[in-house]
């Protein structure tokens, strides 16, 4: 930033409008302001902070000149208005803050907010107004760091006073953007967290449990399978081997016929077990349907209502509605008389067609009706059937029992029976039987089992696809929380090293210019930045020297601190110093006034006439490219401002 | 000219990294005059999943 003019309008105590054009020539850098005291050269300064950064310039009074508030007739109105310009990276930028005061009587005034514009004409020539103003001046100069260039030099000892730690630790952050650097880490650091959250929502193990799951699953089923192959592969020995035992009692003669018997009771058996698996299967439909009943009283209900209605005769509707639309639209009666548009005739037909109940809905009712019907009917006979199924079953159980008796029977008959062969044949097969009871039993389990680990591996292998999408969702969340992570690491690393490094930069920059500014240079040693901040200038002995620095001395190395920064950062911004030279000593103002503007790319000086004389002014002169004269009038009470040079 | 002090700092992280700071820096830079600027959180959550989408093409 570099300022080429201020105009002040009706600001304070300038009247009308004072222009200062300020000094932009490299070699001719510096703009002298002088006035004696309360000729205006705080309130100057105040304008452009107003100006830039709306500081509360009307914190020291009323903002608009009193003689051009009294002068203005009651019903107009009158603006204090500060225009600022400045180039800025090739671009031209033109700032007005104002405020109106509109004269409602002799004696009030109502002020109006102050308006902002910034407009600018860029590098290629192009106008355009700012539409962001303040955002674009806090991105060239930030009002946070303006106060290290635009400040009233009597107080600017701040940095070098005991105790004041955090005004140097606040400098040193805002100028070199360490803030920008602070932020992007703690924000970073903060999606990082976020992501770290999304993972715990993925245990990180899951997969793994489930796919060990699924592989003990595997391995329990394949047992299994084993298992039943054997029972299987048991059973069918002992099928063979009954059938064989069988084969071989049927050619004994003596058993033939109690073999036969027993084939046939068996096969009676065989019928009697299917019938009762086919009235379990009847037994199942029918209670499967058992709720219907229980709504037996509500079916009731409703067909009576419906059997109401139809007795009204509201359900199915007299005519019904198609009928109707029919006749209107032939415009004729089925009996040959025609319907005339605005006959009575049609008049009743459109009436009777809006009380007809739309046929999709009598269709509706109907089908209804009919339903209620066949459920009433299944409501009655489903307690029926039940009945009969269980009379049955009952009669099978019955007949069951006497076949498995009469088997039994006659199984010990061949037990018992004289003929050894006869005898131990049929004990052999009555093990066989109970082998095969016991087999088909353990069979059962075991396919039992089987099914259950199908089911089971079934939901394993489900929860297992959805822990891979969840694992591919986590590989994905996690690679985020890795770059968030990295970089916030990154930033947490570069920014204590560019605060170390910048901090011995200002150290190094400022010691150099202290030493040109403090007119006892020998008798300090050094000036240092510590980690928490704390600036310090060392004595010849290396002993730290700051508390027993005088004010002006404290004002030299402070100045040296800000200029030392300025330096550093490239900081393109002018140094606009209120009464810089007031509390120093002659040695001082001339190595000032020969320094600085060697240091700064512009400076502007507001000055007292004591201030800046003898040889600080000698010094200054070749540098000096603008001059002016703040004179207050006191017949006006308002300041004017006289070009010197 | 701090600013591009600041942008070469980065110049040794792994390129992904270094192009998050990149963007981050930008972003932040442009809401530094905000106390707390609205919605920065969410811009820079968008610029690690840009950087992060490019990641998973590569894998």
């Amino acid at each position: 930033m570099k300022l080429e003019s201020i105009t002040l309008t009706n600001f304070r105590q300038f009247y009308g409008d004072q222009t200062l054009k300020l000094a932009r020539d490299p070699t001719k850098n510096v703009t002298v302001i002088s006035g004696v005291n309360g000729a205006g050269k705080t309130t100057l300064l105040a304008a452009l902070n107003w100006c830039l950064y709306q500081e509360n310039a009307s914190a020291a009074g009323e903002l608009v000149n009193k003689r051009a508030l009294t002068e203005t007739p009651v019903g107009f109105s009158v603006e204090a208005k500060v225009q600022v310009v400045f180039s800025h990276e090739g671009e031209r930028y033109t700032v007005v803050r104002a405020q109106r005061a509109n004269r409602i009587s002799d004696s009030e005034w109502n002020r109006e907010q102050p308006s902002f514009s910034v407009s600018r004409i860029r590098a290629d020539g192009q106008f355009e107004t700012v539409h962001n103003p303040a955002g674009a001046i806090e991105s060239i100069l930030p009002s946070s760091v303006s106060a290290y260039f635009f400040f009233d030099g009597e107080k600017i000892d701040k940095f070098a006073r005991p105790g004041h730690e955090d005004e140097v630790r606040s400098a040193v952050k805002q100028v070199l953007k360490i803030e920008v650097l602070e932020r992007a880490r703690n924000h970073l650091a903060a999606v990082a967290r976020e992501y770290r959250q999304e993972l715990g929502s993925h245990a990180s193990g899951e997969l793994n449990e489930l796919l060990q799951r699924e592989a003990q699953l595997r391995d329990k089923l394949g047992t299994n399978k084993s298992d039943l192959e054997t029972l299987r592969s048991e059973r069918a020995a002992a099928e063979r081997q009954l059938k064989d035992i069988d084969g071989r009692l049927a050619e004994l003669t003596a058993v033939r016929e109690l073999v036969a018997k027993r084939g046939q009771l068996q096969g009676d058996l065989t019928a009697r077990e299917a019938d009762r698996d086919r009235l379990w299967d009847d037994v199942r439909g029918i209670v499967h349907k058992g709720f219907i009943p229980l709504a037996c009283k509500a079916m009731e209900q409703a067909g009576a209502i419906l059997d109401e209605k139809r007795r009204r005769g509201e359900i199915p509707p007299g005519i019904r509605e198609q009928f109707l639309q029919d006749l209107l639209t032939r415009g004729r009666c089925i009996c040959g008389r025609p319907i005339g548009e605005d006959s009575k005739e049609r008049r009743a037909l459109l009436t009777l067609l809006a009380a007809a109940v739309p046929s999709e809905l009598e269709n509706v009712v109907l089908r209804t009706a009919g339903d209620l019907r066949a459920l009433d009917s299944l409501c009655r006979r489903l307690p029926l059937e039940l009945r009969d199924a269980m009379r049955k079953k009952v009669a099978i159980d019955d007949d069951i029992e006497r076949l498995e008796q009469e088997l039994d029977d006659l199984s010990r008959k061949l037990a018992d029976f004289d003929q050894e062969d006869v005898g131990t044949l049929e004990r052999k097969r009555r093990d066989l039987c109970d082998a095969l009871v016991r087999l088909a039993g353990e069979i059962g389990r075991a396919e039992t089992l089987i099914s259950e680990l199908h089911t089971q591996l079934e939901a394993v292998e489900a929860d297992i696809s959805k822990a891979q999408v969840r694992a591919q969702h986590a590989k994905r969340v996690w690679r985020r929380f890795t770059l968030a992570s990295k970089a916030a690491s990154a930033l947490d690393k570069i920014c204590d090293a560019f605060a170390a490094d910048m901090r011995q930069q200002i150290r190094e920059e400022a010691k150099k210019i202290f030493d040109t500014l403090i007119w006892k240079s020998s008798q300090f040693r050094d000036i240092s930045i510590s980690d928490d901040y704390h600036l310090e200038v060392l004595d010849r002995w290396g002993f730290p020297a700051r508390p027993e620095l005088s004010a002006g001395e404290r004002q030299v190395l402070s100045l040296a601190f800000i200029c030392g920064m300025s330096k550093v950062t490239g900081e393109e911004a002018p140094l606009v110093m209120d009464t810089p030279f007031a509390r120093l000593s002659t040695q001082h103002r001339e190595n000032i006034a020969t320094q600085v503007p060697r240091i700064t790319k512009q400076l502007v000086l507001l000055v007292t006439d004591e201030e800046l004389h003898s040889r600080a002014r000698d010094n200054l002169a070749a540098r000096i490219g603008a001059e002016y004269e703040l004179v207050f009038d006191q017949s006006t009470g308002c300041t004017s401002v006289r070009f010197v040079r | 000219m701090i600013k591009e002090k600041i942008m070469g700092l980065f110049r040794e992280c792994e390129p992904a990294v270094q192009r998050v700071l990149e963007k981050v820096l930008e972003k932040e830079w442009a809401k530094l005059s905000m106390q707390n600027p609205r919605g920065i959180k969410d811009d820079i959550r968008e610029i690690v999943e840009d950087e992060a989408r490019l990641l998973d093409d590569e894998a």
